[in-house]
Parts: structure tokens; C-alpha cells; sequence
């Protein structure tokens, strides 16, 4: 269920907050990245601990948007996270 | 301080290949440890002099160089946002910016830009030796 899935940044990235955005540095790669408002949100929740599922339904109460809708991005932005590098999957004691 | 100047220039030739062909921490461990077989720049002064005559590179190998000559300095990496976008791999909406701190503050303050997100922390000799 991608809904209870989990991230962390990677160790080697490090982002600073800013009004509406979030910057991230690969120091593996020496690679900068920006997020938007709504990926700064959402990165701020997976750094917390939240599940996928949390934060669409975070994102579905502060954007107009639906939680589904919400889910099959963050499905969408946490794959480009993870294909990148940037964050890993937490996974769940069995 | 001349055989300074020239001594510093040499080790940002070495700095900008480190840059180029490694990467951010290899490179800044490479640099260190050519720098720290060198003579020690004393102060700020001496510091800012040497960074003023470095040419070319880029605000990284510059930093890594001057921290690399200097005991217990550190290269802090500031960026700010230029305008909103999408996640995107060396986003040219982001300006970086990196500068040499000493002893709790920059080497020069004129040279601070952005918010710090990242730091690299260089040995001091003595701690290497001992």
C-alpha cells in the first residue's frame, strides 16, 4: 500500500526552507534542487515520519485538490525523490 | 606573503581538478590534505589577501583552497532561491554560493550570500599530526 509508505532524506542531502520553497543539496553529486510550495510541503512531512497517506490528506485539507488525486502524486514526486537519490524508502518492521 | 600567493594559486590549480573529476567530499578531502602540508595562513588578513588573488574557478575551489591553507576553517555553502519551480537537477533558479568562515565568522563579510545548508569542516594540522 503506497499509502503507508515512508521516506527520510538521504544522508548526503541537505536542504534549507524558504517562504514557498525548499532547496535541496546532493553533496553526493554536488547537485541542487528546488521545490515548489507543494513540494515543500510535502518534504517537510516526509522528514517528519509521515506516511504517504498522512500527507495527502494533509495536502487535500490546505490545496484544492482530493486526497487520491494528492496520493497519485506524491506517488509521482517520492519515485523522482527516490530515483534521484534523495530520499529512501523506510521500511517497516515486519 | 608573495611565496603565499604563489603557493595558494598552485593549490587551486590542484582544487579545481579535485572539483571537476571528484566529488564535493572527496574533492574538499583531497584539497585539505594537499593543503595541510603547506605553511599556515596566520589570520584573516593573510586569508583574504591570498583569496583576492585567486583567479578563475569557481567560488567552491576558491573557498576549499583558502580553508585548506587555514587551521580549523570551514567552507559554508549558501543558496537562496530565485524564483519558484519544479524539482529540476542544477536549477538555474538557485543562487549558491560558497565562503571561507574562521574563528566563528567569514573571513570576509562582504563575501556571505544566501542562507547556509551546508558546511565542510577542515582539520586543523596540529589535530592531524598529534
Amino acid at each position: 500500500m503506497s499509502a503507508a509508505r515512508r521516506f527520510h532524506p538521504a544522508e548526503h542531502v541537505h536542504f534549507r526552507a524558504f517562504d514557498d520553497a525548499i532547496i535541496l543539496l546532493d553533496l553526493s553529486e554536488g547537485e541542487y534542487f528546488s521545490l515548489d510550495a507543494v513540494g515543500a510541503f510535502a518534504w517537510e512531512r516526509l522528514t517528519r515520519g509521515e506516511t504517504l497517506g498522512e500527507i495527502a490528506a494533509a495536502e487535500a485539507a490546505e490545496f484544492s485538490v482530493d486526497e487520491a488525486t494528492a496520493l497519485r502524486d506524491l506517488e509521482a514526486f517520492t519515485s523522482e525523490l527516490e530515483a534521484r537519490r534523495l530520499v529512501t524508502r523506510v521500511e517497516d518492521a515486519p | 606573503m608573495i611565496r603565499a600567493v604563489l603557493r595558494a594559486n598552485v593549490l587551486h590549480l590542484f582544487a579545481r581538478a579535485a572539483v571537476r573529476w571528484s566529488r564535493p567530499h572527496r574533492a574538499k578531502a583531497l584539497v585539505e590534505a594537499v593543503g595541510m602540508r603547506l605553511p599556515r595562513l596566520e589570520d584573516a588578513s593573510a586569508a583574504g589577501r591570498v583569496a583576492a588573488s585567486l583567479r578563475g574557478g569557481t567560488c567552491l575551489t576558491r573557498a576549499f583552497t583558502v580553508a585548506a591553507l587555514m587551521d580549523g576553517a570551514n567552507v559554508v555553502v549558501g543558496v537562496s532561491p530565485l524564483e519558484r519551480s519544479i524539482v529540476s537537477p542544477r536549477d538555474p533558479s538557485i543562487f549558491a554560493h560558497a565562503w571561507v568562515e574562521h574563528g566563528g565568522g567569514p573571513i570576509d563579510a562582504r563575501d556571505v550570500a544566501g542562507a547556509e545548508i551546508a558546511r565542510f569542516v577542515f582539520a586543523r594540522t596540529s589535530s592531524r599530526l598529534s
